[in-house]
């Protein structure tokens, strides 16, 4: 008797339904955002500008090689192909000016005509990510290191030679079950003639500023890394090999 | 209601039970675990293009012609180029590990002026200084012993009234001296292992260290219904696929060779010189089979069954290693037989100044070298000749540290054969005269510069970089720019070899066995993996080289149970065998390829200065080694050296 | 209960004994294609050095990864009947593992048509159980992390992941290599499962001077392994554990045979 008021007094199982519940909430919808923190790619690349704009389709720089490997990110020889900034015309000018080459501010602010005649955008914001571009990368001979949405670790063998003939349009049927693999939203409207949107960034031709990437604070993989359940359940469902190497190096 | 302690226990019992409905603690867990697998010291990988970029390699005396393989432009492994005869597909152990050894942080990063770095122009002007003050006093010591660096080389001493030529000891030179020197022939010998039918290794270590390695193996593989024999004093790794080995001692070499030819000539067969009748005459008289057996310990049966085989097989040929005597002998045989021996054209100069091949492998560098200005040019004669070279200021050239660099006044670092134009021609032994040439793969990684470049700007021998000297080479022959850089070799085929004499008054002296005076003869003997004269073992090899060679840091050395039994030790015991001017410390093998009274001993270890995988392992057996002089062929040779062995 | 596995495809490899000089090659281009790094002693990382003991060089046998291992073979008689041989061992890729079944977390299986067995690094607890079966030292595990020399480490292959301490390896065929040959023959527009003879070889088999190495799909007569493997003086290692290793091995000399399978008069032995 005593305990049944004790238990009363302290609001009887509502505390612990309370507690239940907000940490439900809160564990649904606000720790997982926790768990990940945004990261800028290190130049704003605007597909937009590049493929309304200047005409270029995909194959410019995303392309098959011969041996059967994709060339996903394009080197600075692709890039250089016309933002034609003649690296070592760029470094003598700097020299001339007697400016530290690593120093990219003073660089950028130096305005040298090695660089600046080269440039090709048309508003200033464009420009100024252009002149990022060559001044932080292209001269210097490094490769901008993108950060890729749909990173894996390198025990990861991805082929994409042995996905190319997958079209959106046949996968549509299995809408429901791909409902955790892939968007929904990929199905949605015509189906395009490639397959791209599957895995990665949806009509990201049209994309004028890139999404922040999104990096898991623990694991350090992307938030849309594609996980291993994902890659098995349409394997699965395709009738494709499940075994370790299909996909393990 | 009251907020009492229960309150906030059930509260926190709800939280908990809660937060396992959520995903928050499972993804932690799944993320976790990835974490672990991601420890940010393991390396990860770069990703690319891949690229298989074809150049010549010269991380070992002959050189090779090879394909890097590189990914986003980065070099990370090497394979065999099958477009070219010197490679036809495969490569060494040394060449595996190219781009490895490109990488390491032995290399040499700067010009070092006594220990401390300078700038390229301070090396200039000092090196351009030492140069006029030298006059004629300069010599040049090479380890390349196939490139038309040496054209630059040798027309630098020329510019400056010096023939101080000199290459590390090598078959080459002792073929051409007993070729060209005593038996007036002319071209490089070589040798058509894949056409023969009857292969005798006169002591040729060829499918593991002797010549064009690489090209050799392919050959032997090729070669599907030929029989080849090893003669030696050990069963080396070639004598594992011979169909037989032949137990010959290093010094009676040349004496089995004549004993042979014995026969050889009792069947009827003749030579077209004009000294035939004096040759034929002194090998019946003085070496005989018996005389050979007793000088060499070689039954007269085993000679004249070889004989025999030499004379049935219808493309024969014998190929000899070590003293001038033996080469010579060889050849001669090989002319009465009238084989597979070959005579390679020597293709053009680029440089006209420059020295031919037989120049610069007349001076003998086992007398010694004595000069004001030494250039060492990738070799490491302070390694593989201690105590043999003398000179007032050495320049020493080369991509790594080794005993030379850590000796020399100044060290200039060259880049690596992958970073490098370079070329290689008609390394000795192939069949059929072949140049190729190798344009960089890459950027050098460290502050290095072509050696045939710098030197091109101490004397104005007509070229401003070793570049323009590769195209006056390729111009001067005849061969495609663009054929050539796309890894095809050019080729002209060896054509049969005539001498005017065939030396006998000189062979005959010569080839008299000498041997040491210490108790037990010993058989020195190179592995690539293991390293070679100017080549230490690569970073990934050391874990390639057997018990048989190496013991944690201690050397091996092989010996007959026989041997040891006349010696007193077993398996395991530890040594001291003394020879020449030094001494060096072993563990007993036993090995039953070994010939009696003789101990087989690994070159290429004991290195004092390098990288940690050759630093400290083993001892220097180039220390042991004694030279005797042929007087009667105007050369010297280790081959009869000997060792006392005592327990320790 | 027999694990036995057959696949359509089955990648083997036939050694000829006869062409094989030792000269390691092999083993080193092993090492370079997978990512094995050098035993280096000394950690310059290791601030506790004091405290802990040395790494393990390349002298300790024990401790070497050599996915592909060469051993030296003696036909054990006197001078001068001596005779030597050298036999490079890989991992033979049994069609019967004895690895598979042991693996407590199944870290590695013969699942994949082509019948490579395969090892997954970071499944891998490091039981060592699969060591403990493996009759042919074909597995090695990492006892250190794989520390390079300073700035030899950017040049890294790129088919193979960089193992941490603490995990089983093996040689798997440069299985990046068939999964590369696969891809080529998509963009051809061939199949890629009937893949030619030579679209697909392993690093050894490449490198070797004397191609003593041949690499191909035992199963399809139009690969060299078929016949080679049927030849009459073909042989495996330990036939009699009935393991089926779908490596072969060619001599002509009959010692070397004989030493494949622990040859006894009476014991039962491979005839």
């Amino acid at each position: 008797m005593e305990e049944r008021k004790a238990s009363k007094r302290c609001g009887g199982v509502f505390p612990f339904i309370i507690g239940f519940l907000a940490t439900c909430v809160l564990g649904w919808a606000v720790i997982p955002g926790l768990f990940f923190e945004n990261e800028e790619q290190p130049v704003w690349f605007s597909h937009a500008v590049h493929v309304e704009g200047q005409g270029l389709d995909c194959e410019s720089c995303h392309y098959f090689r011969d041996d059967g490997t994709y060339a996903g990110f394009p080197t600075n020889e692709v890039c250089a192909e016309c933002h034609a900034v003649d690296p070592e015309e760029a470094m003598e000018a700097i020299a001339e000016e007697g400016i530290d080459p690593t120093d990219y501010d003073a660089i950028m602010q130096a305005e040298l005509g090695a660089i600046e005649d080269n440039l090709a955008s048309s508003d200033d914001d464009m420009l100024q990510a252009e002149r990022e571009y060559v001044v932080k990368y292209l001269i210097q001979g490094k490769e901008v290191p993108w950060l890729n949405y749909q990173y894996q670790p390198d025990n990861v063998y991805f082929s994409h030679a042995s996905h190319m003939a997958l079209s959106i349009e046949d996968l549509a049927g299995l809408k429901k079950e791909l409902s955790d693999v892939v968007d929904p939203s990929v199905f949605e409207g015509e189906a395009p003639e490639q397959n791209c949107n599957l895995c990665h960034l949806k009509d990201i031709q049209a994309n004028n500023v890139p999404p922040a990437f999104e990096r898991n604070i623990l694991s350090g993989y992307s938030k849309t890394t594609m996980k291993m359940w994902q890659c098995e359940r349409c394997h699965a469902l395709k009738g494709q090999p499940n075994a370790c190497y299909t996909c393990h190096k | 209601m009251s907020v009492a302690r229960r309150t906030f226990i059930q509260l926190g019992a709800g939280a908990t039970v809660g937060i396992l409905f959520t995903p928050t603690v499972w993804k932690a867990l799944d993320d976790v675990s990835i974490w672990t697998q991601n420890w940010p010291w393991i390396p990860t990988l770069k990703y690319g293009a891949i690229e298989n970029k074809p150049t010549v390699s010269k991380m070992c005396e002959s050189g090779c012609a090879v394909k890097v393989r590189t990914v986003a432009g980065e070099p990370f492994g090497t394979m065999g180029n099958e477009d070219n005869p010197i490679s036809g597909g495969g490569i060494c152990p040394l060449c595996a590990n190219g781009v490895q050894v490109k990488n390491s942080p032995n290399r040499i990063k700067a010009p070092m002026l006594n220990g401390e770095e300078i700038t390229w122009e301070k090396a200039q002007e000092v090196v351009a200084e030492k140069l006029a003050a030298a006059g004629s006093k300069v010599a040049v010591v090479s380890g390349d012993q196939t490139g038309t660096a040496n054209e630059v080389f040798s027309a630098l001493l020329a510019d400056k009234g010096s023939d101080a030529f000199y290459v590390m000891p090598c078959d080459m030179q002792a073929a051409d001296k007993a070729w060209t020197g005593l038996m007036g022939g002319t071209g490089q010998i070589g040798y058509d292992l894949e056409g023969a039918d009857l292969v005798l290794l006169a002591g040729a270590d060829a499918l593991e260290s002797w010549g064009p390695t690489v090209a050799n193996l392919k050959s032997f593989a090729a070669n599907e219904s030929g029989k080849f024999i090893f003669a030696g004093p050990m069963q080396t790794k070639t004598a594992s696929v011979t169909s037989k080995w032949v137990p010959v001692p290093a010094e009676g070499m040349a004496a089995f060779t004549l004993g042979i030819a014995y026969y050889v000539l009792q069947a009827g067969k003749t030579a077209d010189t004009a000294d035939f009748g004096q040759f034929k005459a002194m090998v019946m008289s003085e070496y005989s089979p018996a005389k050979v057996e007793a000088a060499t310990g070689v039954k007269a049966d085993q000679m004249a069954a070889l004989a025999k085989q030499l004379l049935t097989a219808s493309n024969p040929v014998v190929v000899p290693a070590g003293p001038v005597a033996a080469h010579g002998a060889a050849f001669a045989l090989n002319l009465l037989l009238g084989g597979a021996m070959k005579a390679l054209p020597e293709f053009a100069k680029a440089i006209p100044s420059a020295m031919s091949r037989s120049e610069m492998l007349k001076a003998d560098i086992l007398e010694g070298v004595e000069a004001d200005l030494l250039f060492v040019y990738e070799a490491n004669p302070a390694y593989a000749l201690p105590e043999k070279i003398k000179a007032g200021f050495t320049v020493a050239f080369d991509m790594v540290q080794t005993e030379t660099t850590a000796t020399a006044n100044l060290v200039l670092p060259s880049p690596h054969p992958y970073e490098r134009f370079d070329d290689l021609a008609s390394p000795y032994g192939l069949a059929a005269a072949t140049y190729s040439l190798g344009a960089p793969v890459c950027e050098s990684s460290v502050d290095a510069s072509n050696a045939a470049t710098f030197i091109l700007g101490l004397a104005d021998l007509g070229f401003e970089s070793f570049e323009e000297v590769i195209g006056a080479k390729t111009e001067a022959i005849g061969a495609d720019m663009d054929a050539l850089q796309g890894g095809e070799a050019y080729v002209v085929e060896g054509q049969t070899p005539m001498a005017a004499s065939l030396a006998a008054n000189v062979l005959g002296k010569a080839s008299v066995p000498v041997k040491g005076t210490g108790t037990v003869g010993l058989a020195p003997y190179t592995l690539l993996n293991v390293g070679t004269a100017n080549q230490a073992t690569t970073p990934n090899a050391p874990c390639t080289i057997s018990n048989n060679q190496l013991i944690g840091d201690h050397m091996v050395v092989m010996m007959g149970s026989a041997t040891a039994k006349q010696l007193g030790v077993t398996v395991g015991a530890k040594v001291k065998l003394s020879g020449g001017k030094g001494e060096c410390e072993a563990l007993v093998q036993i090995f039953e390829g070994v010939m009696p009274g003789v101990v087989a001993a690994p070159l290429g270890l004991g290195h004092t200065v390098g990288d940690e995988f050759s630093k400290g392992k083993g001892d220097n057996v180039y220390k042991i080694l004694t030279v005797s002089s042929e007087a009667a062929a105007g050369a010297s040779t280790w081959a009869g050296s000997t060792v006392n062995v005592a327990k320790i | 209960m027999s694990h036995f596995k057959e696949f359509k495809i089955k990648w083997g490899m036939v050694i000829d004994i006869d062409k094989c000089t030792g000269c390691g090659a092999c083993m080193v281009g092993c090492q370079v294609e997978n990512n094995i790094a050098p035993m280096t002693k000394s950690d310059p990382y290791n601030y506790v050095q004091a405290l802990t003991k040395p790494r393990d060089d390349a002298s300790n046998k024990l401790r070497t990864l050599t996915w592909m291992n060469v051993y030296e073979l003696s036909n054990g008689m006197a001078f001068p009947e001596h005779e030597t041989a050298y036999l490079p061992r890989p991992c033979m890729q049994c069609g019967n593992p004895a690895c598979v079944p042991v693996c407590p977390v199944v870290a590695t299986d013969k699942n994949e048509e082509g019948g490579i067995v395969s090892q997954i690094y970071p499944r891998c607890i490091g039981c060592r159980y699969c060591m403990a079966a493996c009759p042919y030292h074909a597995r090695y595990f990492n006892w250190w992390d794989p520390l390079w020399p300073e700035g030899m480490d950017k040049g890294l292959s790129p088919s193979t992941s960089v193992r941490p301490r603490g995990v089983v390896e093996k040689c798997n065929f440069c299985h990046s290599r068939y999964l590369q040959a696969k891809d080529k023959a998509r963009m051809d527009g061939e199949d890629p499962m009937n893949l030619p003879d030579g679209a697909y070889t392993t690093a050894c088999a490449d490198i070797c001077p004397t191609k003593a190495i041949t690499f191909g799909d035992l199963n399809n007569p139009e690969h060299r392994v078929h016949e080679l493997a049927k030849g009459p003086h073909a042989f495996r290692l330990l036939e009699k554990l009935g393991l089926h290793p779908q490596v072969y091995y060619v001599s002509e000399r009959e010692w070397v045979r004989k030493q494949g399978d622990n040859y006894n008069a009476d014991a039962g032995g491979h005839h």
